[in-house]
């Protein structure tokens, strides 16, 4: 049996092609994984080649996906955190965020001054963020980046719900108190 | 649950509600801290930039022309037999010949007919690892201890050890290590503890076991190393 007709029975519609299961996964998934990384990420050059990474892996390695042990939702993000934790292990520089040029597409403000606060500040969070442990960094990621709920950050992350729980409001104080002392300043 | 954990459940259940798109309500009875901290998760989710749509047509124009790609080539199959193919194809029948010739010569050199004899057991090799099993976003970390098992001072070149993490399944590696460039001379009885790291989620799941490869003596000869004990371990999700 190829790895294509797996695919196809695990994630398709009946009479679904390949390219039109992949299609729509990768419409469902995209925002979710640029925004994942994105949170990682300080420049959008490099989140969108770790992005285009992380659909191009899960592409080759479709005949690895087993469904009874994880959702398509786990399985991916377990792809893009180890692809970001290669990122970090290959490249030890820290880059400057660009607040000049094409700026990513923010989700509302369509003036240029309203693009350049919003990028300053999600810049001055993403500063933030990276005081927190790692292990609570990549809660907030997947909480604020793929949207996921706590019980599925806990299937992805090995920790436990409640343990999820703790770290998001914990952290998200924490943010909330650094971010406010930058915009004190 | 305590009240910290019923507090956290609570904030989670907004913070959730607001990414969806739906209103978060505050909590009868919630105090200034959970209500800014939920004001600002607020902020947070409006911060996060999307993808470009750019980018996001590019790449689902690269992955869709790899898919059909896939989906062509599992429907292309070759039907012929695989010798049909080699004898209609000249220049292919000398490469194999030649491959042939170099598998037999590779066989012959593994045979160890030409090399000098291993020094067996003079160098004693055991590892262990933290646990038994793993989630792909661990590293699993492997001590190495080699010891003298001799009354004579034995020269180890080539150290710390070139080691192999090994799929179980396929019995191949999945990780080797690079080769060492360090010399000693291992007084009788002495021993010397090594640590390497390795990543398993590049991999993935699965089972794994180590392998040690022989160290280089004085003359350039081999010396045996075998673990004592076999260690194994899994890889989860």
């Amino acid at each position: 049996m190829t790895l294509l007709i797996i695919v196809q029975m695990v994630l398709g519609e009946p009479g679904e092609t390949i390219a039109a299961v992949f299609a729509r996964l990768y419409e469902q998934y995209l925002p979710k994984v640029y925004r994942f990384i994105r949170f990682r990420i300080e420049d959008d050059a490099t989140a969108e080649d770790l992005t285009s990474a992380v659909f191009e892996k899960a592409l080759t390695r479709f005949h690895s996906y087993q469904s009874q042990r994880a959702s398509f939702s786990t399985w991916v993000f377990v792809i893009a955190r180890n692809t970001v934790i290669d990122h970090f292990r290959v490249s030890h520089r820290d880059r400057l965020v660009e607040l000049d040029g094409d700026g990513p597409a923010h989700p509302a403000g369509p003036s240029p001054e309203e693009q350049a606060i919003r990028q300053e500040e999600f810049g001055r969070l993403q500063t933030c963020l990276k005081q927190l442990p790692a292990a609570q960094q990549s809660v907030i990621s997947l909480k604020f980046g793929a949207h996921m709920t706590n019980r599925e950050i806990a299937r992805t992350t090995g920790m436990s719900e409640s343990q999820v729980g703790n770290i998001v409001f914990r952290a998200v104080r924490r943010l909330r108190d650094d971010f406010r002392g930058w915009r004190d300043e | 649950m305590s009240r910290e954990g019923e507090r956290s459940r609570l904030f989670s259940e907004q913070v959730d509600r607001i990414l969806t798109g739906g209103p978060a309500a505050v909590p009868g009875g919630a105090d200034d801290d959970f209500r800014t901290a939920l004001d600002f998760a607020r902020d947070m989710a409006a911060m996060t930039p999307g993808p470009r749509a750019g980018f996001a047509t590019a790449l689902g124009g690269r992955l869709r022309t790899q898919t059909v790609e896939l989906e062509e080539k599992a429907r292309l199959k070759p039907r012929q037999a695989w010798w049909r193919r080699l004898a209609d194809r000249p220049a292919w029948l000398v490469t194999a010949a030649a491959l042939f010739v170099v598998a037999v010569g590779a066989l012959v050199w593994a045979s160890g007919l030409f090399q000098p004899a291993a020094v067996p057991g003079i160098i004693s090799a055991s590892a262990s690892v933290g646990r038994t099993l793993y989630s792909t976003s661990d590293p699993v970390v492997v001590t190495f201890v080699l010891k003298n098992t001799t009354d004579e001072p034995v020269y180890v070149g080539k150290l710390p050890p070139v080691w192999s993490v090994m799929d179980a399944s396929t019995h191949r590696p999945v990780y080797t290590s690079s080769e060492g460039e360090q010399s000693v001379l291992l007084e009788p009885g002495e021993s010397r503890t090594y640590a390497g790291t390795w990543w398993p989620h590049s991999e993935g799941v699965g089972s794994y076991y180590i392998e040690l490869e022989d160290l280089t003596g004085r003359e350039g000869q081999p010396i045996k190393l075998t673990l004592s004990k076999a260690v194994r371990f899994e890889v989860r999700e």
